[in-house]
């Protein structure tokens, strides 16, 4: 347990759950000059000291800190810090810690004779400056009158943005809320987003002190609601009994005894900001509406169309912000899937080439995306016996990447049947029965044994180059289709032999296919002509030769392929 | 950069002038949406001309493949016209010369697939 919190304060991540609510209290640790991380005070109580061994939630590499220094506990509300027994003492503030002291915001925390090192005490510093901001908000609603309410808005923009970065969404949504209800003096609010059908649905419900309504229970006035979509415009009724509007005996109006609504379209910035100054005009994406309600006659009955036309905007301007928050999460967490997923895939490739005395061989895999959707593989299958392969899936990310991690769990069924025919028959009917038709991998794949006779099937591949005797020739052409594109595809691999110090270079289209800024492609005979002047020496050198051609030759321009190589060179049996 | 397709009536087959890139994205979806669409609509035989396009990538041709089966899933037929000679070679490293007919004159394509039955 222990140790497990401890790693979670190394990653800084993952939301912790509390028994007894703890604010957000952050450490900023700053260990020499012009240094500072930041860690989450993730639980109390919360230990300091040096070392990682688990015990610390917060490790400090220093040997002037005591392996237990200083320790964190919040309790009855309040952080307190406690002396654990660092070396010439623990200082807040530069006061010795004598006693668990109180420790609050900005505070600064020192040790003994280790003074590069100090920590800041951090609650919330966000909500610190929110609040800072709420108070500016307050002092300026008793100011004078005029447009107080618009600088009053203004405020409520740079405190929702401020709360937006850290806040979970309905509290960032709750506390606009509050300020609208505390603006225009209603009872209740409730927000209503817009979902993927322009359906409005209840999204989060306040009333006045700032208290929560579950969503459901506020019953909005749906003639309200129809008046200011129809009219893409705030509605204002400011008293229902006195009106002679359509409002007055609606069915929930009478039922909760209202007596004043308003109801305020909200529509995407980019649009509410070429409005015009009478009217919001029509045709923009609805994002949701903002309603108020309340019982006291006559209220309402100083709103002007220009605080109504005010709140709309912000209001918008907050579920927008709060859109692309939770876009950029989802972004960021799908970023992190991806980076899983590559971990998995560069798993998936072989990670020491070198198993047989017959051959030398090196291979790369370079994806230009996060995943890739090429593969190459190398399984030993006995002391005199190996099999190769190198294999571009169609299509490029995280589909590909799937294909591709299916190839590697189907090729390594060759250790149970050295057969390629076999397997890659198999291979082709499981893959066509598991994708769609455009789901296909092109596929060269052999297996050598140590006197030098193999076989070989490419599948839709380029012809791998062969250097021999210092000639180039690429003499393994395909004659079989891509593997998962036709059910009732033939398979047959084809004898060969490879003679002593023959080279084999097999490559996906990534190489032959790179561009330069002109368009044009390395192609096959620059390829080719690499292999003939450097084949000669360490497959590695060969390796390294041919990226840094293709390399100095698509300078600056983009690549769209992986490339991948996967180089042989059968060196013969080796004397018993 | 990307692809354009042009399509033309001939009696009761369409002929699909695709030109630019068939690469993964944008234009193996604008492919598979056009053949899609005119097939519900009832349309069974296809010519696609192939002559401007400049490059093909896998999912392009893995695309080409599909357009082939939902084709012929529903008895219809499509041929390949004016393939460069970049496109062949990759036609005949898949082997997929063997799968489709290809053509150089566009009134030939058309003769074949008013010839009958689709299999040529």
């Amino acid at each position: 347990m222990a140790q497990d919190s401890g790693q979670r304060l190394a990653n800084d991540s993952g939301p912790t759950t509390f028994t007894t609510p703890m604010p957000d209290a952050f450490l900023e640790v700053i260990e020499e000059v012009g240094t500072t991380r930041t860690v989450h005070v993730t639980e109390s109580p919360f230990r300091i000291g040096r070392g990682g061994d688990g015990k610390n939630h917060l490790a400090l590499d220093d040997a002037r800190i005591s392996r237990q220094s200083a320790l964190l506990v919040f309790e009855k509300g309040e952080f307190q810090l406690q002396d654990l027994g660092q070396r010439r003492g623990l200082f807040l503030n530069g006061a010795k810690v004598e006693a668990p002291a109180l420790v609050k915001e900005g505070d600064m925390i020192t040790f003994g004779n280790a003074e590069t090192i100090s920590l800041v005490f951090r609650t919330g510093l966000k909500n610190e400056s929110l609040s800072n901001l709420l108070s500016r908000l307050d002092q300026s609603s008793v100011a004078e009158s005029g447009d107080r309410d618009l600088r009053q808005l203004s405020l409520l923009l740079e405190a929702t943005a401020l709360l937006q970065a850290h806040m979970p969404f309905e509290e960032v949504l709750g506390a606009m809320m509050d300020r609208a209800i505390t603006i225009i003096e209603a009872d209740r609010g409730l927000l209503l987003e817009a979902d993927a059908e322009g359906k409005l649905q209840p999204l989060v419900a306040r009333r006045q002190g700032g208290f929560n309504l579950p969503p459901a229970s506020v019953a909005p006035s749906q003639t309200a609601i129809e008046h200011a979509l129809s009219d893409h415009r705030g509605f204002i009724e400011r008293d229902v009994n006195l009106a002679d509007g359509s409002l007055k005996h609606t069915e929930s109006i009478v039922n909760q005894q209202l007596r004043a609504v308003v109801a305020i379209p909200l529509y995407s910035l980019a649009r509410m900001q070429s409005m015009d100054s009478t009217s919001i005009s029509s045709g923009g994406s609805l994002l949701g509406l903002l309603y108020m309600d309340s019982r006291r006659p006559a209220a309402f009955s100083g709103l002007g169309k220009q605080i109504l036309d005010a709140l709309a905007i912000e209001a918008a301007s907050v579920i927008d912000n709060a859109r692309m928050v939770k876009l950029e999460r989802e972004r960021r967490r799908m970023e992190q899937d991806l980076s899983i997923a590559r971990e998995i895939q560069q798993r998936l490739l072989p990670r020491d080439l070198k198993q047989a005395d017959f051959f030398e061989v090196t291979g790369i895999n370079a994806s230009c995306y996060s995943v890739g959707g090429d593969y190459f593989d190398l399984v030993s299958l006995g002391p005199k016996r190996s099999a190769f392969v190198i294999a571009d899936v169609a299509g490029k990310g995280l589909s590909a990447a799937l294909l591709t991690a299916m190839m590697q769990g189907g090729f390594s069924g060759i250790t149970l049947a050295p057969d390629p025919t076999r397997l890659v028959t198999h291979f082709n009917r499981y893959i066509w029965g598991r994708s769609e038709p455009n789901r296909y991998a092109t596929v060269f794949m052999g297996v050598l044994d140590a006197d030098g006779s193999c076989e070989f099937i490419n599948a839709g591949h380029h012809s791998p180059v062969l250097l021999r005797d210092g000639v180039v020739t690429t003499p393994f052409e395909a004659d079989c289709f891509p593997i998962g594109m036709f059910a009732d595809a033939e398979y047959n691999a084809q004898p060969s032999r490879l003679e002593r110090g023959d080279v084999l270079v097999m490559f996906t289209d990534g190489i032959n296919e790179a561009v330069n800024a002109r368009g044009d492609e390395f192609g096959m005979e620059r390829l080719e002509e690499v292999v003939k002047d450097k084949g000669n020496g360490s497959v590695e050198d060969l390796q390294a030769a041919i990226l840094s051609a293709v390399e100095e030759f698509s300078k600056g321009a983009p690549q769209a392929d992986d490339m991948t190589l996967l180089i042989l060179r059968y060196v013969g049996e080796q004397a018993e | 950069m990307s692809l354009s397709i042009n399509t033309r009536n001939s009696d009761d087959i369409l002929i699909l002038i695709l030109s630019g890139r068939l690469t993964l994205g944008e234009p193996t979806k604008l492919l598979r949406e056009t053949v899609r669409n005119s097939a519900t609509e009832g349309t069974s035989k296809f010519v696609v001309d192939l002559g401007d396009v400049s490059y093909i990538d896998s999912a392009g041709l893995g695309e080409l493949i599909a357009t082939y089966t939902t084709i012929r899933n529903k008895q219809g037929d499509v041929k390949l016209l004016n393939l460069t000679s970049k496109a062949k070679d990759l036609l005949q490293m898949t082997k997929l010369l063997t799968v489709f007919d290809t053509y150089d004159d566009e009134a030939a394509a058309i003769a074949a697939l008013k010839g009958g039955a689709a299999g040529a």
